[in-house]
């Protein structure tokens, strides 16, 4: 059963809520007599963050025959995004098995898949699309967000859309992954507390040492 | 330096094809290292995006100054 709806008329510029797919993630980019390798991660799909408003005033920069802002102050470089792996990958820990990495197994039928799919792991945001909506089942990692070039990915949205999350779902996407980020540490204090040594316990004295 | 590669669309992975870059600057090939097989993917019908996974792709070619 879907949790989402969508939108499946591309808008005039990169939104946020918009799923993209083939999104080219830059790992790393050198050069070295005159030979230059490119190490890059494809992701079948991904969700943009970056919040709307932010899109829209960028957007203005690139207008054709309007007016342009006088200044670049709110110009962007970067668009946030995020990955959309497979669900049921996801649930057998295997959807990053092509980058050689094995992840840790969900059951789709335990309490933590349970409570992934009513997103209540922040760590996650489950997609379910309506039937008309061709995409399987999605987890959002909000671990793995990634910036992509705003000029990439306007060379190649026409091309590679796939659909927009509508306004109220884009919304709580992006309510949950600023939460996620905004989440702060803490240490574990129990543990902390074994691992130090006792402060009234003086150390022992290096052989030889006076006083 | 340059690219030449095919999206990787459902029926490449369906099929296992192999995909890779093509480098064609002055006699320096560019290497995809390495190469990505496909085959990994669960069809669902209907559903042809989001089935496949991430891949990592590597290209090497020559700087050609002009």
């Amino acid at each position: 059963m879907s949790n989402v709806q969508v939108r499946t008329k591309r808008s005039a510029r990169v939104s946020q809520g918009d799923i993209f797919r083939d999104v080219e993630c830059i790992e790393y980019v050198v050069e070295k007599r005159g030979i230059v390798e490119v190490s890059k991660i494809i992701f079948p799909l991904i969700v943009v963050l970056t919040q709307d408003c932010d899109l829209e005033q960028d957007a203005r920069y690139r207008t054709k025959g309007g007016k342009k802002p006088g200044n670049h102050d709110k110009k962007l470089f970067a668009v946030l995004v995020a990955p959309v792996y497979n669900a049921a990958q996801v649930f057998l820990g295997q959807h990053l098995s092509d980058l050689e990495m094995t992840m840790t197994e969900i059951p789709e039928k335990g309490t933590l898949g349970k409570m992934l799919m009513q997103n209540e792991r922040p760590r996650y945001h489950y997609l379910n699309f309506p039937d008309n909506v061709p995409i399987v089942p999605g987890i959002v990692d909000f671990k793995h967000y990634f910036s992509v070039s705003v000029n990439y990915l306007e060379k190649v949205r026409r091309k590679k859309f796939v659909c927009r999350l509508s306004a109220l779902f884009r919304e709580d996407l992006s309510l949950r992954f600023a939460g996620y980020l905004a989440r702060i540490g803490l240490p574990d204090i129990a543990a902390s507390s074994r691992a130090l040594p006792n402060a009234a316990t003086p150390a022992p004295a290096a052989p030889g040492a006076q006083g | 330096m340059s690219q030449e590669r095919q999206q990787p669309f459902k029926s490449d992975y369906a099929k296992g094809l192999s995909t890779s870059a093509v480098g064609k600057e002055e006699g320096v090939p560019a290497v995809v290292l390495p190469a990505y097989v496909g085959g990994t993917e669960t069809p669902v019908i209907g559903k042809p995006h989001g089935n496949g996974k991430p891949y990592r792709l590597r290209i090497r070619g020559k700087i050609s100054r002009e």
